[in-house]
């Protein structure tokens, strides 16, 4: 399985890292390979993934990202599930006492709820409670003494901040702080200016100035300098905690104590005791749509709805780039003797492709030039002054390109001719394949519809000790028919020769037979 | 629409305190963070997991920190990290290169608008609203001391050492592999559960009595059984953590040698290191932040040993005069969290907005300004 | 990497004429109960315990060696009731995989051994890893990957856990599947 397991084949992507073809995406305004290091992430919508249910990016913000209906067991992390007693209701205010447990919230069998107050004390009325239940761990809500709640979704506590008041107190006061500086800052910088007097001002020829006129009648300066925010701070004390004596005694009883994880999923709190532990609300999980930093086009748009599974945009590579498909290699390896591999030509697209293997990078042509010399360019970051200039508008693109770790170590022989990758054609698949009797190049050993599969020669290098991954590398160019163009005045697709480069990992070598 | 919330509604800046363990990540004026997370990473390319700060090549670091980061907005925080303003507590004699690498994948990869790095030591001090105090940080990989007056540190009486969190880890693991327990049992994990969940620091007159070795050591407090659960769940395994180990644990921190390095010695050799007015303020206004801080029976234990030193040692005894009582600051909130606790009442204020690292002056030169870089710090300005 | 050929031999598995592919080394509980939508491939070993309630796989999926898939019950006052289980098209059932969901979407992976307990339920192209077990009533939305160590990860667009082209995937790896478990060719006399 191709994602279960790492696949033999990767394809290098633009920004240089190596991928299996089903992480890259394919940019067909670029055109360009795309990985998802060097994509733009973006937040698409936020959902709950135990519920299922949207939640706008507004309401998310405002809930603190968490879902409203669902709640995490604070022992194990797990979602917990309401669970549904019924109490008998006694008229007199007395605490119920036995509850028939163990049924699910949906227990269509259970008595129907009743107010209390219609029916007459004699006839023993019920009342559906609920109570949060882990199915992983056990742990209700009634091992830490929360009450049943009477509606499913509940009001359930949230455990308040036992320093609220104080961080406020604190935030308040620092703002005022710092807006009562940078006040002072301007106050200051204002004075210091000098001033441009619009009309000649009497006061300021005889030497009088207002403030000093102000004074001399007796009034009061104009501006009061404002009162210095004012806080309590805190006070260091003396008086520290002691270990209790029952320490060195008392075992101790690991139960009781919570496990980190438990601690930190509970940040503000951090219980110590299981007894302190709430249930928290779940957080919510997001969609992301995927975006190229250099066309700032998108490359993967999820639908909204959080059961989808459709895409509005979705450019895989799967669906632009042949895909190479590793079937076997012919014997085993051994380093310095002359291999086959047996590999597999798909094409997933609805145009013929001319594909070729060669051993080193197309000869550069037009805007492809980018792609090779991109990584030299780039990483030469010595003057980066003069870059900023044409990068400031789109400088989501100033991620340095890396050069493509050449790792391959059995040279390959390359392929005589080029050929061709019929176009996919997915009614083909019910028909009955009949062979043309074509003439093919002497490494195609069988096509059909899309699917060619080729033999390729290579030596793996004679320097390769015992098991060591075998790893073949080669420039694939293929032929891409385009149906967007930047251009908008062109309709008619345009074909575009791309190459990338993909690397193999055939297999390990085997002991050298003597 | 998105664009009238933008305007409307300014998004709060996104506070982080990257620590050697743990990672703290939340908003501004917030009083708790979102989330306290492990500092480790999935790496999107091989999917196995590691520490941050564990790297070859400075790439490497980078592609890590990008990973590490992106699983922090996307996965905790739930935010998109572009145009947003960011406040970093980061750790004032931490290393230049991982702020450098910090500050290029939050500008170059994520996109952020601004960062504002602060200090951890003086964040911590905001929470209490007081200008001085000596501030002791216990930490993962080091404790340190940075005293502060009239909200200015002292740099030249930062003192640090290395024993926080990991050494008393390689101490409980030193302990039970003499009794016995195999290596492989205890990884870095089961360690740090034990030291939480067992541990605690024991008083000042036992340590004494331990130390001093011979027949008649104290009976120690009752053995614990701890359950190693690994990976595979056929394959879980009992240990015995021995009462000792669970008292003396934390003595790597308190240990008296002839270097004179302890915490108490710290501390007290910090506060020689300033001037003698500021001396009698620091004695009395210590304030302990750090998740190594908040095990039992540490404060009482410090402050004892402190006190002691003052009286019984020579050294400080010539140097330090007048009825000194040493005196503890609590903190608001837990202690692994203050210097966030900082961060988020910092990124609250204007100061994001005036003292924040652009994006655009760093796009200009691709450097962040440090106090240790003469070039930031020439008394002209440049 | 392609897929070898499977082989099996022609007295052990019956086809049926809509394709499916069944081990006779099955047992096949109350089969009238059993809906098999076609090309469904149930290797030996495999339980289904139809005579509990109704089980429905859609098209191209494969229940692999020693799997179990057990519809789920639900406790109530008065007993237990078992509630019919519903799979989905190109989903595929790793060996020895316990399965008690109520539902399971359409191009789900679930990997060896793992445990889905009951009423689960896994939406459209989720990965279960090799391993997990996954408590009752869990719900596993699309495009997440419930990990060995019982966290859930991905999410749709997150090109690192679950691959963004899920769905193509999964169809070709059961189609491609289905044809490559061929029988064993009759030896040349």
């Amino acid at each position: 399985m191709s994602f279960m397991q790492p696949s033999p084949v990767k394809y290098a992507c633009s920004c240089g890292v190596l991928n299996p073809i089903n992480k890259l995406f394919f940019c067909r305004h670029c055109p360009k390979l795309r990985c998802g290091l060097c994509v733009c992430h973006e937040i698409e919508s936020h959902f709950c993934s135990n519920c299922l249910e949207n939640i706008p990016s507004t309401e998310a913000r405002h809930r603190k990202n968490c879902c409203a209906n669902c709640f995490e067991c604070p022992c194990c992390q797990h979602t917990l599930s309401a669970r549904a007693t019924t109490v008998p209701v006694v008229r007199k205010t007395e605490e119920p006492k036995d509850t028939k447990e163990g049924e699910s919230v949906g227990g269509a069998a259970a008595a129907p709820a009743a107010p209390a107050s219609s029916k007459p004390s004699a006839v023993p009325t019920t009342k559906k409670m609920y109570y949060l239940s882990c199915l992983s761990c056990r742990w209700t809500t009634r091992d830490v003494g929360i009450p049943d709640q009477g509606v499913a979704t509940g009001t359930w506590p949230d455990n308040e901040c036992l320093y609220q008041a104080r961080f406020n107190t604190l935030v308040e006061y620092f703002q005022a702080v710092v807006l009562q500086d940078k006040q002072e800052k301007m106050d200051f910088l204002r004075r210091k200016a000098p001033k441009q007097p619009k009309f000649p001002s009497l006061t300021d020829r005889t030497g009088l100035t207002v403030s000093m006129i102000r004074r001399q009648i007796g009034w009061t300066e104009k501006t009061l300098p404002k009162p210095r925010p004012v806080i309590t701070p805190a006070e260091a004390t003396s008086e520290v905690e002691e270990l209790p004596a029952e320490i060195f005694t008392e075992p101790l009883n690991l139960r009781n104590v919570t496990t980190i994880a438990q601690r930190h999923s509970q940040p503000a709190e951090q219980p110590t005791s299981v007894s302190k532990l709430y249930p928290q609300r779940r957080s919510l999980w997001i969609k992301r749509s995927l975006r190229c930093r250099q066309c700032e086009h998108n490359l993967i748009k999820p639908e909204y709805h959080p059961t989808s599974i459709k895409y509005r945009i979705q450019l895989f590579a799967s669906c632009h780039v042949p895909e190479v498909v590793m079937v076997r290699c012919e014997q085993p390896l051994v380093a310095g003797k002359s291999n086959a591999i047996l590999l597999k030509f798909t094409n997933p697209t609805m145009y013929d492709m001319t594909i070729s293997l060669l051993t080193d990078a197309p000869s550069e042509e037009g805007e492809f030039n980018a792609e090779n010399q991109g990584p030299k360019e780039e990483q030469d970051t010595a003057t980066p002054v003069i870059k900023g200039v044409n990068l400031a508008r789109q400088n989501s693109t100033r991620e340095v390109t890396r050069e493509v770790k050449d790792i391959s170590n059995a040279p390959i022989v390359p392929l005589e001719s080029e050929f061709v990758l019929s176009q996919r054609d997915d009614s083909k698949e019910f028909d009955e394949y009949v062979q043309l009797p074509t003439e093919e190049p002497k490494f195609i050993v069988w096509r059909k519809g899309n699917k060619v599969l080729i033999r390729l020669q290579f030596t793996p290098s004679e320097e390769l000790s015992p098991n060591t991954d075998v790893v073949l590398g080669f420039f694939m160019q293929y032929t891409y028919v385009n149906t967007v163009t930047n251009a908008s005045e062109k309709k008619e697709p345009t074909t575009h020769a791309l190459h990338s480069r993909v690397f193999i990992t055939a297999g390990t070598t085997e002991q050298k037979a003597n | 629409m998105p664009i009238y919330e933008s305007v409307m509604q300014e998004k709060p800046p996104i506070v982080l305190e990257i620590g050697t363990a743990y990672t703290k990540l939340g908003f501004a004026a917030e009083p708790s963070p979102r989330k306290i997370v492990r500092t480790e990473v999935v790496l999107t390319t091989t999917g196995c997991t590691k520490r941050l700060f564990d790297y070859d090549t400075t790439e490497q670091l980078y592609d890590q920190i990008v990973d590490f980061l992106q699983s922090l907005f996307f996965k905790n925080l739930l935010v998109s990290p572009k145009e947003r303003k960011f406040v970093v507590v980061e750790n004032t004699f931490g290393p230049t290169l991982f702020r450098e690498k910090l500050a290029r994948v939050l500008f170059v990869h994520f996109d952020a608008s601004s960062v504002l790095f602060v200090p951890v030591h003086l964040m911590a001090l905001s929470t209490l609203a007081v200008p001085t105090a000596l501030v002791v940080d216990i930490g993962y990989s080091e404790t340190s001391v940075m005293p502060v007056f009239s909200g200015v540190q002292i740099m030249s009486a930062f003192r640090d050492q290395s024993y926080g969190g990991r050494a008393v880890h390689a101490e409980i693991k030193r302990q039970l592999m003499e009794t016995g327990v195999k290596e492989s049992l205890l990884s870095e994990g089961v360690l740090e559960e034990i030291k939480v969940r067992t541990c605690f620091v024991t008083t000042f007159e036992r340590a004494q009595e331990y130390a001093k070795g011979g027949e008649d050591l104290p009976k120690p407090p009752p053995a614990v059984e701890f359950i190693v659960r690994s990976d595979d769940p056929d394959d879980e395994e009992m240990i015995q953590v021995p009462g000792r180990l669970r008292e003396t644990a934390f003595e790597v921190m308190f240990e008296a040698s002839n270097e004179r390095d302890s915490l108490p010695h710290l501390i007290l050799r910090s506060i020689l290191d300033c001037t003698v007015d500021v001396r009698k303020s620091l004695v009395e206004s210590v304030f302990l932040i750090g998740g190594g801080s908040m095990h039992a029976g540490l404060l009482a234990r410090l402050k004892h040993e402190l006190q002691h030193l003052l009286v019984k040692d020579s050294f400080y005894k010539t140097r330090f005069h007048g009825d000194l009582q040493f005196k503890f600051f609590p903190a608001v909130g837990h202690q692994n969290f203050t210097a966030w606790l900082g961060g988020a009442l910092c990124g609250a204020t204007d100061h994001v907005q005036t003292r924040s690292l652009a994006k655009d002056t760093y796009l200009k030169n691709e450097h962040v300004p440090d106090w240790s870089n003469l070039c930031d710090n020439r008394p002209t300005g440049s | 990497m392609e897929l070898p050929d499977t082989y099996y031999s022609k007295d052990e598995y019956v086809e049926t004429a809509s394709g499916n592919k069944v081990s006779r080394h099955t047992v096949l509980c109350g089969s009238q109960n059993i809906v098999l939508n076609g090309k469904v491939i149930v290797q030996s070993g495999a339980i289904i315990r139809g005579d509990l309630a109704n089980v429905r796989a859609g098209r191209y999926c494969v229940i692999s060696k020693d799997s179990v898939i057990r519809p789920p019950y639900k406790q109530f006052s008065k007993g237990i009731a078992f509630f019919p289980m519903h799979i989905g098209d190109h989903v595929f059932i790793g060996e020895g995989a316990v399965v008690s969901a109520a539902t399971i979407g359409s191009c789900v992976y679930i990997g060896k051994n793992a445990i889905i307990g009951r009423r689960c339920t896994l939406k459209d192209c989720c990965v279960i890893e090799d391993g997990a077990v996954l408590p009752p009533e869990t719900t596993v939305s699309s495009y997440m990957r419930y990990t060995k160590k019982g966290t859930i990860e991905g999410g749709q667009g997150n090109p690192y856990f679950v691959p963004a082209a899920m769905q193509e995937e999964m169809i070709n790896y059961t189609k491609s599947f289905y044809e490559h478990f061929v029988r064993t060719p009759a030896p040349a006399s």
